[in-house]
């Protein structure tokens, strides 16, 4: 093949790819970029619907940045991340460690049961929630009233409400964890397994010394992507706890909410969102930074 | 080729057809918004609005009930989308406000001066702006009533017919009323509960609410506050009050199950006891609620209600205000029979209406109604328009005291610092759009 016949060659390949990642990229463009560039714009402007927008500068950002509720929804939002992702990962992975350890048919049970909160809307899980944190008929106040304990204020107690939204959102993001850290178990090799074996390992040591290190990839891949879902959490707060008592389970998301209901006009809420998006922004950069991800050696 | 010729004209024919001007025939359709408070409130403006679609020759009107919960976010989604309704449900208190910011249009540029004679003169004032009626108010209720089980009062040996009328009187009763089986009293507990359901109380201990008249600061640090915070404190930690509300802060469901002796909530729950609870109706007391001094002539309720209004962006603002003029502001018997349907706990804004009340014998013998119009309704004030935030520093301020266990003065010293705070963020002093000066 001559030299101009393999780089027409090369060039037609090209071609061929950006065509076939165009689609792709327009409607990242029209339904991503476009509108957060826009948002970024009209931040910049006090603005509602029936009046002329006007130019205010950084205003909007400063009644943010100024606003101690915000930080308080910054910090709610990171202590919940810590106790969702915390319990959620761990659980997820012994449940899996268990699930390959079963039967085909218990196995398959297991999976179904476990995913099954993960497709429930979250409106339904804070309603279902809520009627077990119900102070006078709820089913945990019925049953710590059996063995003589006086009924808890689940959801409005500083020291219940934060997981009282806990609890249900463990709940739902069980399910997918399980499922991946059960599909990255099955790809490690059992020849990993085999050789600790005859070295005398056991299956805990098995489990530290190969599996752990084994699901590092995944283990990234759900820390970035659990943690970046755990910060725009809002239903489940809006709906079991109202964001109380004293904004301590106030998530940030649910402060954009409740800023674009109330507010007459819409600029906060828009640069209270573009805030949000550079605090999640730095919490995937220091999770890419701590925990970074490896090649698998026989990969 | 042919068949294909003769199927492209045929398409743009029918298109060409389907794009004409509507023809004068066809009617103008307007979409009213209301928020389904009630059933009965359904049932109401269903039958009403079938009566003037029957009537008009050229209007048809559709009614969409959206939930509370929805509420704010489908208004701002269709006010985003440039597709909202043509005419919507505006509370009382932001009348003046959405006019500000040109969210209404006024209704007297479409409607005679008469549809807004009959106004009550207190809600002519709610209803207008720099000298315009920006809406037409249908309803209005007491947002604080005490509701009492008058059972419970003969069996803890009080005086049934004898309600308190101070909050040191409504502590002193519900000591003797608290027993394994019932609370004497219930408290709302929930920051934002708190500080809607305690206008009332906030008006009568301040003699305002907790900013200043111009919004421009807080005016919460007060005697008259930690006085309020007092009444809050001493009823929790006497234990005569649930740690959590038995029920949302509209319903007076517990007094209705015995659970709880007294409380106060709204005069809406006239129709509700009576739909709900109809074994328990010749039980239940109505009285005013507690004040500081006993003295219900001074405010014991913040009064909240309803109106309706023409949207800013309205292309049909003629037919919508005329209904609004025909539905609420027409003949006397179309709000009479909202009243008739509300069990009289919602109360008439206009003086025919009022009037054709009074004169019902069976009405004026109700003993909650002639409570709610002689005692109540009279000496109330309108529930705040100023942002909800600052509203919720009191609820707030008042939960760090009972649940935190902080001092009240530190409690209200916070509670000030942030409502100026917000104040100050936020360019609201001055901008109160009912302030008329010093």
């Amino acid at each position: 093949m001559s030299k101009e016949s393999f780089l027409s060659q090369k060039r037609a390949v090209q071609y061929t790819a950006y065509l076939l990642v165009l689609p792709a990229v327009l409607l990242l463009i029209i339904f991503n970029i476009t509108p957060i560039l826009y948002t970024l714009r009209m931040s910049f402007y006090e603005w509602s619907f029936y009046k002329d927008i006007t130019f205010i500068g950084w205003d909007n950002y400063r009644v943010i940045v100024y606003d101690k509720r915000f930080w308080q929804s910054i910090l709610v939002g990171f202590e919940f991340t810590f106790w969702n992702m915390s319990i959620s990962m761990i659980l997820a992975f012994i449940i899996a460690l268990s699930i390959r350890y079963m039967n085909r048919s218990a196995a398959s049970v297991t999976k179904v049961f476990v995913y099954i909160p993960t497709i429930i809307a979250g409106t339904i899980v804070s309603y279902i929630f809520g009627f077990m944190y119900n102070y006078r008929y709820g089913i945990l106040n019925t049953v710590i009233d059996f063995f003589g304990i006086r009924p808890q204020t689940w959801t409005t107690g500083p020291s219940t409400a934060m997981f009282s939204i806990v609890l249900p959102s463990i709940w739902q993001a069980v399910g997918v964890k399980t499922l991946i850290f059960l599909a990255g178990m099955n790809e490690i090799s059992p020849t990993y397994y085999e050789a600790a074996a005859l070295d005398g390992a056991g299956r805990f040591k098995q489990m530290w010394y190969i599996t752990f290190p084994c699901l590092r990839n995944v283990s990234v891949y759900l820390l970035v992507t659990g943690a970046v879902a755990a910060m725009q959490m809002w239903d489940l707060s809006n709906f079991i706890t109202g964001g109380g008592p004293q904004g301590m389970t106030t998530t940030p998301v649910l402060y954009i909410y409740n800023r674009f209901r109330n507010d007459d006009y819409l600029g906060p809420s828009l640069a209270s969102a573009l805030l949000l998006a550079i605090v999640l922004g730095c919490i995937s950069w220091v999770v890419f930074k701590t925990v970074s991800s490896d090649k698998n050696i026989d990969g | 080729m042919k068949k294909l010729l003769s199927l492209t004209l045929a398409l743009l024919i029918a298109m060409s057809v389907m794009m004409l001007p509507a023809s004068a025939d066809e009617k103008v359709t307007i979409q009213l918004w209301i928020q389904p408070w009630d059933t009965f409130q359904q049932e109401w403006m269903n039958d009403w609005v079938e009566v003037y679609n029957d009537e008009s020759e050229n209007v048809r009107v559709e009614v969409t009930f959206v939930p509370d919960s929805a509420w704010a976010e489908k208004l701002k989604a269709a006010q985003a989308d440039r597709k909202t309704p043509d005419v919507y449900c505006v509370n009382l208190s932001n009348i003046a406000k959405e006019a500000a910011l040109g969210a209404i249009q006024p209704l007297d540029t479409y409607l005679d001066e008469s549809f807004f004679d009959d106004l009550q003169d207190n809600f002519k004032a709610a209803a207008s702006k720099d000298g315009h009626y920006y809406a037409y108010p249908y309803q209005v209720e007491a947002g604080q009533v005490l509701y009492y089980r008058k059972d419970l009062f003969e069996a803890a040996g009080l005086d049934p017919e004898t309600p308190p009328t101070t909050w040191d009187e409504v502590i002193e009763y519900a000591q003797k009323l608290t027993n394994k089986y019932t609370f004497g009293y219930q408290l709302n507990t929930a920051d934002g509960d708190i500080a809607w359901t305690s206008y009332g109380m906030q008006y009568n201990f301040n003699g305002g609410y907790c900013i200043t008249e111009n919004w421009d600061k807080a005016n919460v640090n007060n005697d008259n506050y930690r006085a309020l915070l007092n009444v809050f404190k001493t009823m929790h930690d006497l234990g005569i009050v649930p740690d959590a509300a038995l029920s949302n802060p509209f319903h007076v469901q517990p007094v209705c199950e015995g659970s709880v002796a007294m409380m106060c909530a709204g005069s809406w729950n006239f129709q509700l006891i009576k739909d709900d609870y109809p074994e328990v109706v010749d039980l239940i007391g109505v009285a005013p609620a507690p004040t500081r001094d006993g003295d219900y002539t001074n405010v014991s309720s913040a009064m909240g209600g309803w109106s309706l209004a023409v949207d800013g962006a309205s292309t049909h603002p003629k037919e919508a205000a005329e209904f609004i003029g025909w539905l609420l502001g027409g003949d006397p018997e179309i709000m009479l029979d909202f009243c008739t349907r509300a069990g009289f706990g919602k109360c008439s804004v206009r003086k025919s209406v009022s009037a054709a009340v009074a004169e019902n014998e069976e009405l004026s013998s109700n003993s909650w109604l002639v409570t709610l119009m002689d005692k109540i309704v009279p000496y109330g004030v309108l529930e705040p328009a100023f942002p909800w935030d600052i509203s919720l520093e009191v609820g707030q301020a008042i939960n760090r005291v009972v649940v935190f266990g902080q001092d009240i003065d530190a409690a209200l010293a916070e509670a000030e610092t942030n409502i100026n705070n917000y104040i100050e963020l936020n360019h609201t002093a001055g901008t109160n759009p009912s302030y008329k000066g010093e």
